[in-house]
C-alpha cells in the first residue's frame, strides 16, 4: 500500500470518527461496580467447574482474542498503536485481577498496515486462532467473508465475533458478526442509494443554545476520498435540521498547505459567519484556525470539532491559535480519570502519556468482551464460552456502560448513543464545558435523529 | 529550421491556451471575477507558488550543477527541517543559531558526504540507476527522519514573524513568513543564476557536468566542484524544508511529496533555468489558487484540481525540445552479454514453477511453524500478492532494461487494467476479460509512448510520472472506472480449467500456482524474445539511436512496439492485481506506490526477467522476519530505512544483484566454461588496474605526471597493446596467463 496516504488516512479516520458517536444511557453518573460483582461470581464458578477447551481460542487455561489495527505501515507508523497498547495492557490488567472465565487472557496483535490484504489475512488468522476479534481499528477491511463464514470448533459456520473499537469500512460495520463500541450512522438495511442514517445533534443543540439559536457558517468536509465526503453529508443535514445555517460547505484536504485555507477564510469573512465546524482531522482545524488568525478573521464565535480534535497533536501544534475550540465526545475525557474506575484503570495500565481516543475505545471494547463473557459464565458456567454463545449474548446486550465511562447502548449494539460531553480548549488544555459536573455525561435520546438521503448524490454537490 | 520549430511551438502554445480557456469556461464556478477575488487568487497563488518555487529552484540547481536529478531533494529538506525543529523548538536554540547550524554546517556537510560516498559513483551510471539511487535516498531519508522523530509526537515549526500582522493586499493579508518565502525563492533564483553564470565556481560546476575531463584540463577540480555543488544543493533543500514546514505541518510525507509539484515547476524551466523554475512554481501556485476560487468541476471530475501539477508537468515536457540523435559517440550502456539459451530459459521457468509449487504446498521450510505439507492461507495470500508485484516488474524489463525507456507509469497502467477488468469480465470471473484488458492496455502503453517518440531519458521519465499522477488523481477516480458507492469485492474468482483463482482462502493455493505458471510462461517468452530481432533492435536503440537509425531501424515502430508490449503485460498484471486484492479505493494507485517497484527491479537487475521473480521473493523478507523475530522495534526501523539503503547500493553495483550473482555463480555450472574463464580474466584485469579513475583524472593536474604514471595509465585504460596496433592488423587478445605475467613484470 502504499505510498501519500497518511493524511488521507487521517482524514478518513476523522470522517468516520466525526460521523460516529459512542454508546450511552440515560444515566448521568458513573457506575463502576459491574466488574467487581461479576468477578466475585466468576470466582464461585471457578470453584464449581473445571475449565475445558470449548471452542477455537478457548483452552482449559486461556482465552485468546485478537486485535487488528493499522500500526506498522511505513506511511503512517504507529497510527493506531493505541489499539494494540490498550489490548496488551488489558490482558495484563485482567490477568492480574483474577483472569477471565477462570482462565488467563491472551491477546494476539495483528498489524493490518493500512492494507486490505493484511486485513483479510488478519481475519483468517483470527478465525483460526482466536475466540473473537476485540478492539479492532483497521481502515480498509472490505472483504469480511473470512469473518462471517468462519467455522467454529464443531465445523459450523458460526462466524467470528468482532467487537470493534472502530469499524471504518462499511462492510465491517454492517457485518452480522460485528458489534460496535463507536457507533456508526449506517443502519445497514441497504448500503447504497437513498436510506435512513443516524446522526447526533446534541452538540449542535448545545452550541445553538449558547448562541441565541443563531449559528451560521462553514462546514469543513474531509475531501480526500469520496467515502469521507459521503460520511459528512448526513452530519451536514442533521446540523442543518437542528438549526444551523450553512453559508458554505467546502472540502478540505489533509494535504493542503495552510495558504490554501486563505480563500476559505475569505468566504467566512464575506458571509460574516459566526460558526465553523470541522468534519475533517485535527490538522485541518489547526491550519484553518492559524490562517483565520493570520487573516484577522474575528466574526467566528464558535469553532467546533468532533472527537478528531481531541488529541495531543491538536493542542501542541495549534498552540494559542486553537484556544476556545469546542470538542464533543461520547465518553468521559482522560482529564477526569479519577472520576471513573474503568477510565482510571485504562490510564494507569497504558500510561498517561500514551492514552488516546483510539486506545480508549479499544479498552472499552475489551471491557464489553469481558462483560459478555462474565454474563455467559453466570448463565452457562465457565465452559459455556463459545463463539456462538458470544454472538448470541452480544445481540441481547444493552446494559453495557464500560463501568460508567460511556453511556449504555441500544439492543444489538448498533444504535447511536444519546450521550455526550463537551470540552473546550482553555489555556492550552481541554476543559469540561458541558455538562458542568465532573464525571457525567449529558444524555438525551431525542438528540439522535434520522436523516434520509443518498450520501453519494449529496456528496456530488459539495465542491 | 529554427523558424519552423518556433512556428510549431506557437501553434502548440495556442492549442494549450485554447484548451485551458475551454476548461475554465466549461467549469466556471459561482465566484465572480471581482477585484477582491482576483486579489485573493494572486496572494494565495504567490504564497503557494513560493513554496513550490523554492523547492524547484534547489532541484534545478542541483541538476544543473551535478547532472543528477535528485528525487531525494525534498526528503533531504524534510530531514533538515526536522533537525531545525529539534534545535530551535525542542532545545530552544535562538532562531539564527539554529538556522546557521542546519544550513551552513550540517547541510553542506551532508552534501559533501553524499557526494563522496554516493554521487561520484553515479557519474557514468545509466539514467535508471541514477534515478533509482536518488529514489532510494529519498526513502532512506524518509525512514531516518521517521525513525529519529516518531510521527506520534506532535511537532510544529513556528513561522517567521508569526506574531506580526503581515501586509494587507486588498482584503487579504500576506504574512511575513510567506513574503519571506517568495522573496527568498526569487532571490535564490536570481542569485544562483548569477552564481552559475558569473562566478568561476559556478561556471566550473556547469562545466564539470558537461564534460568532467575537459573541465579538469582547464584547471577545474571536478571532485571539489562536485562536492560544493552537493553542499549547496543540500543547503537549498534545507532552506526550502524549513520555510515550507510551517505551511504543511511537520509531516515527512507531505514535506517529501512536494517534490512532485517541484518537478512540474522545474520542467517549466526545462530543468536548467532556475529563474524559469521560479516562474514555474508561481504558475502552478496561481493555477491552484485560481482553480480553488473560480472553478467548480463536475461530479465526474471532482479531483481534477489535484492533477494540475501533473498536467503542467506533462505539457511542459511536451514543450521540451526534441531529443537529438547523438552522433560522434556511442555510449555502450550494456555489456555484450551471453544470452540465455532456450533450454536454460525453459529450465529456469520450470524451476520457478517448481519452487513456488513446493513452497505453496509447504514442502519448503518456513517461519510460520506449520508442519511439513502445510502452508497457511495467510502466506499463500501474501505469496500471490508478491507474485503479482513480480508480474508488474516483469512488464518493465523489456521497456527499461532492454529499450532504455525509463517509465514510472506501469503501476498506473496495472491499476487501470485492474479496474477495467472489474467491468470487462472480472466481475463474473471470466477469463476472456483478461484478454480484453491486455488489448486495451497495449494501445494505452503505445499512447504513453507518443511523447517517447521525441523525448528520451529524464524527460521521458518525467512524462511517464505525469501520466501516473494523472491516472491516480483523475482516471481511476472517475465514477465510471471506480464507483465511489461500490462496497466490498469487485471481482469474482477467476474460473479456469476447473480451478478457482482469487484471494478467498480456499482459492489461494490454486491462485499462487496459477500465478507462478503465468509468470513462468511470460518469463520464457521474454527470454525467447530477448534472442529475437526485436529485442536486438530495442537494445541497439538504447545504445545508440543514431546508429540504429543509420542501419535502418525504424525508431518509431520500435519504440511503440516495446511500449505496447509493456502495456499489455502491465494490463495482465493488473487483472491479477484485481483478483489478488479483490477491491480497490480511489487512492489505491498512487505514483509513489509505483516507484518502489521500479526501484526493486533495478536493485535486482533491470535487464533480466528473472530479476522480477527475485524481486517478488525479496518482498517476502520483512513479513518473514517479523514472523520469525516477533516484531522487534529495530526491525521497523530497518524496514523503514533498509529498502532505501539497498537502492543506494546500486551506486556501487549498478548492474543489479542478479547480474553479479549470475556472474559469480555461473562458473559453478558444469557447462559454463565461459563464465569461469571470464572470471579469471576479470581478476587479472583488476590486478593490473592499480590506480583509480579519479587518480587518472588528476594526473598532470593535481599530481605530477611521470613515466611510471603513464605506464599505469596505459594499463588501467587497457590501451598498451592497442597503441601498437596498426589499422587492419589483428591483435590477439592476451590470455589469462599473459595478463598475469604482464602484471608481474616491472613497469617500463
Amino acid at each position: 500500500m502504499n505510498r501519500p496516504k497518511v493524511l488521507v488516512v487521517l482524514c478518513l479516520v476523522t470522517a468516520l470518527v466525526a460521523a460516529c458517536g459512542g454508546r450511552g444511557d440515560d444515566s448521568t453518573e458513573s457506575a463502576g461496580t459491574t466488574t467487581n460483582t461479576t468477578a466475585a461470581a466468576n470466582n464461585d464458578a471457578c470453584a464449581n467447574e473445571k475449565p475445558q477447551a470449548t471452542d477455537i481460542g478457548v483452552t482449559a487455561d486461556k482465552i485468546t482474542i485478537e486485535v487488528m489495527a493499522d500500526v506498522g505501515s511505513s506511511l503512517a507508523p504507529g497510527l493506531f498503536q493505541g489499539n494494540h497498547d490498550a489490548l496488551a495492557a488489558f490482558a495484563k490488567y485482567v490477568n492480574a485481577n483474577g483472569g477471565i472465565a477462570c482462565r488467563d487472557l491472551e491477546v494476539k496483535l495483528w498489524d493490518t498496515k493500512l492494507n486490505a490484504d493484511e486485513s483479510k489475512n488478519g481475519l483468517i488468522d483470527a478465525c483460526a486462532n482466536a475466540l473473537a476479534l476485540v478492539g479492532n481499528n483497521s481502515l480498509f477491511n472490505p472483504d469480511v467473508s473470512p469473518m462471517t463464514d468462519c467455522k467454529d470448533k464443531a465445523g459450523a459456520a458460526t462466524g467470528l465475533p468482532d467487537i470493534a473499537a472502530l469499524a471504518n469500512d462499511i462492510n465491517e460495520q454492517c457485518s452480522r458478526t460485528t458489534f460496535l463500541i463507536q457507533a456508526v450512522a449506517e443502519q445497514c438495511k441497504t448500503l447504497s442509494g437513498e436510506r435512513d442514517l443516524s446522526a447526533f445533534t446534541g452538540f449542535t443543540k448545545y452550541l445553538l443554545s449558547q448562541n441565541d439559536n443563531d449559528l451560521h457558517g462553514l462546514f469543513m468536509v474531509p475531501g480526500d476520498l469520496p467515502t469521507t465526503v459521503q460520511s459528512a453529508t448526513y452530519q451536514i443535514k442533521a446540523q442543518q435540521s437542528a438549526g444551523v445555517k450553512w453559508d458554505a460547505v467546502l472540502k478540505v484536504s489533509g494535504r493542503d498547505e495552510q495558504a490554501a485555507y486563505t480563500p476559505r477564510v475569505q468566504q467566512v469573512k464575506a458571509a460574516n459567519s459566526n460558526f465553523v465546524y470541522n468534519g475533517s482531522n485535527d490538522r485541518a482545524m489547526v491550519a484553518m484556525r492559524k490562517e483565520a488568525n493570520a487573516q484577522g478573521l474575528n466574526s467566528v464565535k464558535v469553532w467546533a470539532c468532533s472527537l478528531a480534535c481531541y488529541t495531543r497533536n491538536f493542542l501542541a501544534t495549534g498552540g494559542a491559535d486553537v484556544e476556545g475550540t469546542y470538542v464533543w465526545m461520547q465518553f468521559l475525557p482522560f482529564e477526569e480519570a479519577d472520576s471513573n474506575k474503568a477510565l482510571q484503570a485504562y490510564v494507569d495500565a497504558v500510561g498517561a502519556n500514551k492514552v488516546d481516543s483510539f486506545g480508549a475505545q479499544a479498552w472499552q471494547a475489551a471491557l464489553l468482551f469481558k462483560h459478555v463473557v462474565d454474563k455467559i459464565v453466570d448463565s452457562d458456567g465457565v465452559n459455556g464460552i463459545t463463539r456462538a454463545k458470544l454472538l448470541e449474548t452480544l445481540k441481547t446486550t444493552d446494559d453495557f456502560t464500560a463501568d460508567g465511562w460511556m453511556g449504555s447502548q441500544p439492543k444489538d449494539l448498533r444504535g447511536f448513543s444519546p450521550c455526550m460531553v463537551v470540552l473546550q480548549v482553555k489555556s492550552g488544555k481541554f476543559v469540561r464545558a458541558f455538562p458542568e459536573k465532573k464525571g457525567t455525561l449529558e444524555c438525551s435520546p431525542q438528540d439522535v435523529v434520522q436523516v434520509h438521503l443518498d450520501p453519494a448524490k449529496e456528496a456530488e454537490q459539495i465542491k | 529550421m529554427t523558424l519552423h520549430w518556433k512556428r510549431n511551438n506557437v501553434v502548440a502554445v495556442a492549442a494549450v491556451a485554447l484548451g485551458v480557456l475551454y476548461l475554465v469556461n466549461a467549469n466556471r464556478g459561482v465566484a465572480p471575477y471581482s477585484a477582491k477575488n482576483i486579489g485573493t487568487v494572486l496572494v494565495v497563488g504567490a504564497a503557494l507558488g513560493g513554496i513550490y518555487a523554492i523547492t524547484a529552484g534547489g532541484l534545478v540547481m542541483t541538476y544543473a550543477t551535478t547532472g543528477v536529478f535528485n528525487f531525494a531533494h525534498a526528503s533531504i529538506g524534510a530531514f533538515l527541517a526536522f533537525l531545525y525543529w529539534e534545535l530551535r523548538v525542542n532545545h530552544g536554540w535562538p532562531t539564527l543559531l539554529a538556522l546557521v547550524v542546519v544550513l551552513v554546517v550540517v547541510a553542506p556537510l551532508l552534501g559533501v558526504v553524499l557526494d563522496v560516498l554516493l554521487m561520484r559513483r553515479l557519474r557514468d551510471a545509466p539514467l535508471v540507476v541514477q534515478l533509482m539511487v536518488t529514489v532510494g535516498l529519498m526513502l532512506a531519508f524518509m525512514g531516518i527522519t521517521t525513525t529519529i522523530w516518531k510521527p506520534i509526537t506532535p511537532r510544529a515549526t513556528p513561522a517567521f514573524f508569526a506574531g506580526s500582522s503581515g501586509v494587507h493586499i486588498g482584503d487579504v493579508i500576506a504574512t511575513w513568513h510567506r513574503i519571506i518565502t517568495v522573496a527568498l525563492a526569487a532571490a535564490i533564483a536570481l542569485v544562483l543564476r548569477a552564481f552559475l553564470y558569473r562566478t568561476r565556481l559556478g561556471i566550473s560546476m556547469r562545466a564539470v557536468v558537461d564534460n568532467r575531463n575537459l573541465a579538469a584540463l582547464t584547471g577545474a577540480r571536478p571532485n571539489v566542484v562536485s562536492s560544493a555543488a552537493w553542499a549547496l544543493g543540500c543547503s537549498t533543500a534545507g532552506l526550502a524544508g524549513i520555510l515550507i514546514a510551517p505551511e504543511t505541518g511537520m509531516v515527512v510525507d507531505t514535506l517529501t511529496l512536494i517534490i512532485v509539484i517541484a518537478f512540474a515547476a522545474a520542467a517549466i524551466g526545462q530543468l536548467r533555468s532556475i529563474p524559469m523554475a521560479f516562474v514555474g512554481g508561481m504558475v502552478i501556485g496561481l493555477a491552484k489558487a485560481f482553480t480553488g476560487v473560480f472553478l467548480a468541476f463536475g461530479k465526474d471530475w471532482n479531483y481534477a484540481p489535484d492533477a494540475i501539477p501533473a498536467v503542467i508537468l506533462f505539457v511542459a515536457v511536451l514543450f521540451l525540445p526534441n531529443a537529438r540523435l547523438e552522433t560522434g559517440t556511442v555510449r555502450l550502456t550494456k555489456r555484450t552479454e551471453r544470452l540465455t539459451t532456450p533450454a536454460e530459459a525453459l529450465g529456469g521457468a520450470a524451476a520457478m514453477v517448481a519452487i513456488v509449487a513446493a513452497w505453496a504446498n509447504g514442502w519448503i521450510p518456513w517461519f510460520s511453524g506449520t508442519h511439513f505439507g502445510q502452508r497457511t492461507d495467510i502466506w499463500l495470500g501474501r505469496g500471490a500478492g508478491f507474485l503479482v508485484v513480480g508480474l508488474i516488474m516483469l512488464s518493465l524489463v523489456p521497456l527499461i532494461g532492454w529499450a532504455g525507456q525509463v517509465s514510472f507509469a506501469n503501476f498506473a497502467i496495472a491499476g487501470i487494467g485492474a479496474l477495467l477488468y472489474s467491468h470487462l469480465g472480472g466481475q463474473h470471473g471470466e477469463p476472456y476479460g483478461i484478454v480484453l484488458v491486455m488489448l486495451v492496455c497495449a494501445p494505452l502503453g503505445a499512447l504513453i509512448a507518443l511523447p517517447a517518440l521525441r523525448l528520451k531519458g529524464l524527460y521521458l521519465a518525467l512524462g511517464t510520472m505525469a501520466f501516473a499522477e494523472f491516472t491516480d488523481k483523475v482516471i481511476v477516480r472517475h465514477p465510471k472506472m471506480l464507483d465511489p458507492s461500490a462496497t466490498g469485492v469487485l471481482f469474482e474468482p477467476l474460473k479456469l480449467f476447473g480451478f478457482r483463482m482469487s484471494s478467498d482462502p480456499d482459492d489461494r493455493k490454486a491462485f499462487v500456482i496459477f500465478l507462478a505458471l503465468a509468470f513462468a510462461v511470460l518469463f520464457l517468452l521474454l527470454e525467447l524474445l530477448r534472442r529475437s530481432r526485436w529485442a536486438r533492435r530495442w537494445i541497439a536503440m538504447s545504445d545508440s539511436p543514431a546508429a540504429s537509425a543509420t542501419i535502418g531501424v525504424n525508431l518509431i515502430t520500435t519504440k511503440v512496439a516495446v511500449w505496447a508490449l509493456s502495456g499489455a503485460l502491465a494490463g495482465f498484471a493488473g487483472c491479477m492485481l484485481g483478483l489478488s486484492s479483490g477491491s480497490f479505493r480511489v487512492d489505491s494507485f498512487p505514483l509513489f506506490a509505483g516507484l518502489p517497484l521500479v526501484l526493486l527491479l533495478a536493485v535486482q537487475g533491470v535487464r533480466y526477467p528473472v530479476a522480477a521473480f527475485m524481486g517478488a521473493v525479496g518482498l517476502m523478507t520483512f513479513p518473514a522476519l517479523y514472523e520469525a523475530l516477533g516484531r522487534p522495534s529495530y526491525l521497523t526501523s530497518v524496514e523503514l530505512i533498509g529498502p532505501g539503503i539497498a537502492a543506494i547500493g546500486m551506486a556501487v553495483r549498478p548492474e543489479g544483484a542478479v547480474f553479479y550473482a549470475g556472474r559469480d555463480l555461473a562458473g559453478f555450472l558444469p557447462w559454463r566454461r565461459d563464465a569461469r574463464e571470464d572470471k579469471e580474466l576479470r581478476i587479472a584485469r583488476a590486478r593490473a588496474e592499480d590506480i583509480t579513475k579519479d587518480e587518472i583524472n588528476d594526473l598532470g593536474i593535481a599530481r605530477p605526471f611521470t613515466v611510471e604514471h603513464a605506464a599505469q595509465l596505459d594499463r588501467a585504460l587497457d590501451i598498451a597493446d592497442a597503441m601498437l596496433e596498426r589499422p587492419g592488423q589483428h591483435v590477439e587478445e592476451p590470455t589469462v596467463d599473459e595478463w598475469v605475467a604482464r602484471d608481474a613484470a616491472p613497469v617500463g
